[in-house]
């Protein structure tokens, strides 16, 4: 029964690796580049919400609701987002392939050491999920299964997020430019669609997904520390991006959950020492017999 | 309507089109023809400003847009379609038209959700129009992936026409059509002719541009050697001997 | 005119004031006493880092208010203290000591973790005057690692920290006094840290068989871990009646909260020595509430309280490890003035070996709650209080002095 436990406990969690997962693979879609600042800007965004959030109340207890904090965290993963993307891709040169990878790896080792001289490295307490609504709630259903209130707030909060993101995506204009825009860049340029712009607001809308998702991070696991949480789950959203197939959003979404699952199953059976280990197998694996990952883009661009 | 003067590109050592010169008269269909890499899709290329010249003008309704870039271009009132087929594939046949859809009330939409999200009625009823004229009007919600080959090169054409240009730069649209289709084409062109859209066809179906075409300007190594009326140009022997010369179309 | 004669006389005054406050520090020391601090400042243990280096600095701050420390010849010396970080890890540490050790300290405080201590003192001579082992002659006194029987490593190294046997031996002793109903104990143990696990296995468990308590098993994790559902499940089922911890603040706090969500009863909470600090509080204040920690710092008498306002300076929070520190400090201008320490530029290696001989000589020393013996292995036995946490501050539960 402990297996189901480890399962159900996973996949609540992987939807925040779902989240991270969409945001990679977004910005992949439609600049057919990787962002590996993406992570990093995010978190940063949880961080301001947290400093925000210190700032306004007294003496160690949180000024905010939680959930306003979430919207913090997102406007400001927003924000650094557009940073980002100014920095390192609007303008970085076209013609030098590997211009904006670098610059995003260079932003990410940045902000990842401004995150360790603004907290000096220690970590900080986040609010839980339901502070203050309620105590630490579980749903339990018999002696060997509960679901975590917290995980699942967490888990629904993701797909609603997602289902805003899939509304923009196939409701309005501007997610038809982006589609339009992944699709084939020079014919929607000729259709009118400014790409740039395009592109600063895809980053945009990924980077307020990823503000969520550090957010909630911090809040289910009650704490933020920059060394467990930002290369760590920039490595842990490229899985699951290559799992689910770079520029596919149903890829992130079902590698998120499937890496979150896989990994909280092996926490239980083999110990920390070694979830990672299994994690890197499962990537392995697929890199080896499946590279473009579940839903990999078949079409081949111009 | 569109005056090219002395426009050259050279890609390193290669001069791919090579101080060309002509000029496309309002309302009439221009067409651009020569054997393969005369320089023909590098020119469409340049107008449409993909990339710019090494040198030469381009003037189109009396601006210049030289090194004008493809957005710049197509408000200025140029669309074009292109050799290889560059729909969207995974959007429906609908939702291609409607991305082109860049009419000037849409610019002006003082609501930018507007802008953003819906688009008024107006817009989205012209739509239909365009699916009208290409008849796919049955096929609009079928995937762009998914059309026959011939039904692809319509809604190509379509597209072109929902961007309300004031031209029409053709890339070999008759390429893998049969006799039917080239005549269907046909009649197209007229259309647009018959609303006052200036076309100019890039085209090797010689039975089509012979036949619809108002002027035709002939390249050979991104050089014109001849301009004129079909019927000037079909006996031009400098161009019958670029033709038979290379290995044709 | 009287703008020029303005300047003159301010000029003048500046001149003055200079000259007249330079003197002033000229006569009030002749010579710098180096003494170095190293410890993690960074990482998940970074606050026991930062906390040391204040309470060394405060303490200076009392020594050098008070004139300093009196040298071999009858000079004032200021105590100057510069603090290094080692990450709590063996390479860093070992290489922070050598680049002390050729400079210009004469003594070390320090380190914070175990598993920089043990190494460390590996490299240091062994016996002194051994001509043969060429390992380094430099003294260090450590605050904080506290992990069992380190100090007989090496004739170099000296300790000022609590005997946990002692403490918990003490402990689980005076808890079945006071609860006799209460049969069994359920542990946690931070498997990859020196000190929580060695106090687990060698300690915890042994002084709580000792005391006529079953053990029904103990959970792990490591120190930077998260996630404890699996582990607090079985807890859950063991249905223990005592639960013993030897965790660090950040996974004591990520346990008991995870204790909490999943309701584990229990009777009788146990920390460890090292959780009985500020951050323990800030991290969990509701959920370790109550919980039982032995301690060899509160701020119960004058000289307590005294350091822990000199830390406050310092953003400094004063608990078991940096109130050592500043022991420490105090012990050391003890022993530095009663064998006549020169710290003069050409005197640093003989200084080290007097101040090496002073430590090992001592019998006892003033510690902030009461008198600290010292043993001829290097190590110290302190007096301690057991606290418990009860809101935002350690409140004491029970003094075994008493």
């Amino acid at each position: 029964m402990d297996y189901v436990q480890a399962i159900v406990d996973g996949l609540l969690f992987g939807a925040v690796y779902a989240l991270i997962g969409i945001g990679f693979t977004l910005i992949f879609g439609v600049m057919n580049k990787i962002n590996m600042a993406y992570a990093a800007a995010s978190f940063a965004g949880a961080y301001v919400s947290l400093g925000i959030a210190q700032v306004v109340g007294l003496s160690g207890d949180f000024g905010l609701p939680p959930f306003v904090m979430f919207l913090v965290s997102a406007v400001a993963g927003g924000v650094f987002a557009y940073i980002v993307y100014l920095i390192c891709f609007r303008f970085t040169p076209d013609h030098y392939e590997l211009a904006s990878l670098m610059a995003t790896i260079g932003t990410l080792l940045m902000v990842d050491e401004m995150v360790v001289q603004a907290t000096n490295g220690e970590p900080q307490n986040y609010p839980e999920v339901l502070q203050g609504i309620f105590d630490n709630p579980m749903l339990e259903f018999s002696e060997e299964f509960a679901i975590r209130g917290d995980l699942l707030t967490l888990f629904i909060v993701a797909v609603i997020a997602t289902l805003g993101l899939l509304w923009v995506l196939f409701r309005t204009k501007l997610g038809l430019a982006t589609r339009a825009v992944a699709q084939q860049r020079m014919a929607a340029q000729l259709c009118g669609i400014r790409v740039d712009r395009t592109n600063a607001t895809t980053f945009v809308i990924a980077g307020v997904l990823g503000g969520l998702a550090g957010a909630m991070i911090g809040a289910v696991v009650g704490t933020l520390l920059q060394s467990l949480v930002v290369i760590p789950l920039t490595i842990k959203g490229l899985i699951v991006t290559v799992i689910g197939g770079l520029g596919s959003i149903p890829g992130a979404i079902v590698g998120g959950l499937m890496v979150g699952a896989f990994e909280n199953v092996f926490l239980a059976i083999r110990g920390v020492t070694e979830r990672d280990m299994y994690v890197m197998l499962l990537l392995f694996v697929f890199l080896a017999f499946r590279p473009q990952g579940l839903f990999g883009r078949v079409a081949v661009r111009d | 309507m569109l005056e090219i003067k002395t426009l050259s590109k050279h890609f390193g050592g290669v001069r791919a089109v090579d101080e060309l010169d002509f000029t496309v008269r309002q309302g009439e269909i221009f067409g651009l023809i020569g054997p393969n890499g005369s320089g023909k899709s590098t020119t469409v290329n340049l107008v449409t400003g993909i990339f710019p010249p090494t040198a030469g003008e381009i003037i189109f309704d009396g601006r210049d847009i030289t090194t004008a870039q493809p957005h710049v271009t197509l408000d200025a009132g140029i669309a074009r379609t292109f050799q290889n087929i560059r729909l969207f594939n995974n959007m429906t046949v609908w939702e291609n038209l409607w991305v082109a859809q860049n009419s000037a009330e849409d610019k002006k939409a003082t609501n930018l959700l507007s802008r953003w999200m819906g688009g008024s009625r107006k817009a989205k009823s012209q739509v239909e129009e365009y699916l009208e004229f290409s008849a796919l009007a049955d096929k609009r919600d079928e995937l762009a992936g998914n059309l026959a080959f011939g039904e692809q090169r319509r809604l190509e054409v379509a597209r072109a026409l929902a961007a309300k240009p004031k031209m029409v730069l053709l890339d070999e649209p008759a390429a893998g059509m049969n006799r039917e289709e080239v005549r269907a084409l046909d009649e197209r062109l007229r259309a647009l002719k018959a609303r006052g859209i200036t076309v100019l066809l890039v085209e090797h179906v010689m039975e089509l541009v012979m036949e619809v075409t108002d002027r035709i300007a002939v390249l050979n190594f991104g050089q014109k050697i001849a301009e004129g009326t079909p019927s000037e140009i079909q006996n031009n022997q400098a161009v019958k001997d670029a033709y038979l010369g290379t290995s044709g179309d | 005119m009287i703008v020029k004669r303005f300047y003159l006389f301010a000029g003048a005054a500046a001149v003055a004031l200079t000259g007249v406050s330079g003197t002033a520090l000229a006569q009030k020391f002749d010579r710098e006493v180096h003494i170095a601090g190293f410890g993690a400042k960074s990482g998940v243990v970074r606050s026991f880092g930062v906390n040391t280096e204040g309470m060394m600095r405060a303490a200076a701050d009392k020594i050098n208010a008070g004139g300093g420390i009196k040298l071999g010849d009858g000079k004032m010396g200021k105590v100057v203290v510069t603090f290094y970080d080692d990450r709590c890890r063996a390479e860093e540490g070992i290489s922070v000591i050598r680049r002390i050790a050729s400079g210009k300290f004469v003594v070390a405080v320090g380190p914070t973790c175990s598993n920089v201590a043990e190494p460390l003192f590996g490299i240091l001579q062994k016996t002194v005057d051994d001509k043969s082992d060429s390992g380094l002659q430099f003294p260090i006194f450590t605050d904080t690692a506290i992990k069992g029987g380190l100090a007989k490593i090496s004739a170099w190294a000296f300790r000022n920290v609590p005997n946990e046997t002692e403490m918990y031996k003490n402990l689980f002793a005076w808890v079945k006094k006071k609860w006799p109903n209460l049969k069994t104990v359920y542990g946690g143990v931070e498997e990859d840290f020196a000190h929580s696990r060695f106090t687990w296995y060698k300690v915890m468990d042994k002084q709580a068989k000792a005391a006529g308590f079953k053990v029904l098993g103990r959970a792990k994790w490591l120190l930077a871990d998260t996630n404890f559902t699996t582990q607090v499940r079985a807890m859950k089922k063991a249905k223990a009646d005592i639960i013993s911890i030897s965790s660090h603040p950040f996974t004591l706090c990520g346990l008991l909260k995870e204790m909490r969500r999943q309701r584990v009863k229990y009777k009788v909470l146990i920390g460890l020595t090292s959780s009985s600090s500020m951050e323990t509080l800030q991290g969990c204040a509701r959920q370790a509430k109550g919980i039982i920690i032995p301690t060899s710092f509160a701020p119960v008498t004058a000289a307590a309280k005294e350091a822990s306002a000199g830390g406050a300076k310092y953003k400094a929070s004063a608990d078991l490890h940096s109130a050592a520190a500043w022991e420490n400090m105090m012990v050391l201008k003890q022993v530095m003035e009663s064998k006549g320490v020169m710290a003069k530029a050409g005197t640093i290696q003989a200084d080290r070996r007097k101040i090496r001989d002073g430590l090992a000589a001592l019998k006892n020393t003033q510690g902030l709650i009461g008198s600290i013996k010292r043993h001829k292995s290097g190590e110290a036995t302190k007096p301690f209080v057991y606290v418990h946490a009860q809101g935002k501050e350690w409140k004491i539960l029970h003094d075994p002095n008493k």
